[in-house]
């Protein structure tokens, strides 16, 4: 169902007026709760060159949230940081190997996902489609803060340098290191957005039949009168909303056969980044993973040496 | 010639002896109005595994009159089984497995991640992966007994679980195989580097008393050993770096089998191992 040109989409997700004010009043609400965040280590996953913690904090609404943290075991003065946020369905990625490249590396559990899941648990398929229709307790509302206080967590740490800390993830990891690097415009460091997600939503959903956008098609097709009111909501969360804001470095990987994020809307969400210094990278007869298996992954790692370390 | 590890029969006739007590048990089966689309019906199922757990698998039967070819898709690694992909749901009646400790199979038991795959080691009769390897038994059963299922026609994809289900079922004719966890695992556990597979490095690190024990569990499960049992015509598809891991696999399977290197350019590999499938299956 893809188009025929996806670098020339034109995303039809619209600002709403009252856009900043939603997520100042979201995030200023969240400051309600303070983030008590924790450190336990974790003997189990630790090595010799690595050390492990489980690591918990307060987000939105109060709700605990879980994740990994690991860091070079001994490191002689601040380190680089790495926030790795996660995919839609799977569990967070666990963070020793990027530890031991020599970053301070947190790897986070939004709410709804293991560990973070005992009050909000919508499940997969579940949570695209939470609370659609309404602006205020939508799925995500909540889940972004979660992402921005994995941020803020990564950053607080006494042993990171919070002059040098970098978001990564892909698909829904990349949606959320766009949505991190745009409202923590400033702090983030530099930042790696592969297939993301969230952006276009609207016209996601028509361009595809796979999972996770599928779900919205599934909700309209048995509910079709929530189409436009759906609409009007997810506008306020489109991840294409919030990039022009991004002022660091950035790049942004994308397949240009991605049946679950399709290409017109990361050609679309790339032209929309507000930052002068971005690079896309294409990858030709590749679905969702884009280009992890044709050394992507070495090109990410190289563009976070060279602006954290 | 494979070399089948010590107990390994007695081991597997044990637990097909468990599974094939189940048989014929009350499956409830429930329609989900919300995943039903214009090309297929998804249906819910419970139906009970080994020790009387409660399993969920999805069921979607293609529009039209069938019977249908039939696919039962065996769990990946981690908490969520999706839905059954759009194209596969208008071609084949799809069950989709969660195995005990997913997500909507973890009512009694929630796996973790990390965590599951050494979960109940060292001991081979107390790792829980004996009990998922059952789930899948059951799973298949179920598809086998579904009226909308062509029992002719039936077909397996998925992992390690995919290939212990073909070799411990013989009425699977045809296996689509990739993304092995525990093919060669037991002879490389501290070289384990990337997760999941880690996991088992840092049972050993931490437990190095039991380093024998493990290896002896784990290469109950490498798919090598079942290979002899797979007579299901079988395609298993690896990158290049897995070459002399998975080129012995496919000499010892049974069956008619070959190996496929992917590209790395995954749209080209997902499409040539769908037109695998449907070729065999008969759709095309």
């Amino acid at each position: 169902m893809s188009t025929t040109s996806p670098e020339t989409h034109k995303s039809s997700a619209v600002k709403p007026g009252d856009f900043d004010a939603f997520w100042a009043e979201t995030l200023a609400d969240t400051e309600t709760f303070p983030m008590d965040p924790r450190l336990e280590p974790l003997p189990m996953r630790s090595t010799p060159e690595v050390e492990a913690f489980e690591a918990h904090y307060l987000s939105y609404g109060g709700l605990e949230i879980a994740g990994w943290y690991a860091r070079p075991r001994g490191a002689d003065g601040p380190l680089p940081g790495l926030l790795h946020v996660p995919g839609y369905a799977g569990e967070p990625f666990f963070p020793s190997p990027l530890a031991s490249q020599g970053y301070a590396v947190f790897s986070v559990a939004p709410r709804g996902k293991l560990r973070s899941n005992g009050v909000f648990n919508p499940g997969y398929p579940g949570l695209l489609t939470h609370n659609i229709d309404d602006r205020d307790t939508y799925a995500y509302r909540g889940f972004y803060v979660d992402a921005l206080r994995a941020f803020d967590f990564l950053d607080g740490l006494p042993e990171v340098d919070s002059t040098r800390v970098g978001v990564l993830g892909s698909s829904q990891g990349g949606a959320l290191t766009l949505l991190a690097s745009s409202l923590r415009a400033g702090k983030v460091a530099a930042a790696s957005a592969g297939a993301p997600y969230l952006c276009s939503m609207m016209d996601a959903a028509s361009l595809t039949r796979s999972y996770p956008y599928e779900e919205m098609n599934d909700y309209f097709r048995l509910y079709p009168e929530r189409r436009e009111k759906a609409r009007a909501v997810l506008d306020y969360y489109d991840i294409h909303n919030f990039v022009d804001r991004i002022t660091c470095p950035i790049i942004v990987n994308i397949g240009l056969k991605d049946d679950v994020c399709p290409p017109e809307t990361g050609y679309a969400v790339f032209d929309a980044i507000g930052s002068t210094e971005k690079r896309l990278y294409t990858y030709e007869d590749c679905s969702h993973e884009s280009g992890a298996a044709l050394g992507h992954n070495d090109i990410v790692m190289a563009f976070m040496a060279e602006h954290l370390k | 010639m494979t070399q089948t590890p010590q107990g390994f029969d007695s081991y597997w006739q044990g637990l097909t002896d468990e599974v094939s007590a189940l048989a014929g048990g009350h499956v409830e089966i429930e329609e989900v109005p919300l995943r039903t689309n214009e090309v297929a019906t998804a249906y819910g199922i419970t139906f009970s595994g080994t020790g009387d757990y409660p399993l969920f698998a999805y069921l979607t039967v293609p529009r039209g009159k069938g019977p249908f070819p039939a696919l039962l898709q065996t769990p990946a690694y981690g908490s969520v089984v999706g839905v059954p992909a759009h194209e596969r749901r208008a071609r084949y009646v799809v069950v989709a497995l969660c195995h005990r400790g997913q997500r909507l199979a973890d009512s009694v038991y929630s796996a973790e991640y990390p965590g599951l795959l050494t979960d109940g080691l060292p001991d081979a009769s107390t790792y829980r992966w004996r009990e998922i390897v059952a789930d899948c038994l059951r799973a298949l059963d179920v598809l086998k007994d579904r009226p909308e299922a062509d029992t002719s026609r039936i077909a397996v994809s998925g992992g390690d679980l995919a290939a212990i289900t073909a070799a411990l079922r013989p009425e699977v004719r045809y296996l689509l195989l990739s993304g092995l966890i525990f093919r060669g695992a037991s002879a490389r556990i501290p070289e384990l580097a990337a997760y999941p597979d880690r996991e088992f490095a840092d049972y050993v690190r931490n437990y190095p008393e039991h380093a024998d024990r493990v290896a002896e569990t784990l290469s109950l499960f490498d798919p090598l050993a079942f290979a002899p049992n797979i007579r299901a015509r079988t395609l298993v598809t690896g990158v290049e770096g897995a070459r002399a891991l998975l080129e012995p696999l496919v000499e010892a399977i049974s069956g008619d089998a070959e190996f496929r290197v992917n590209t790395g350019r995954s749209h080209l590999d997902h499409e040539a191992e769908e037109t695998w499938l449907t070729e065999r299956l008969g759709v095309l």
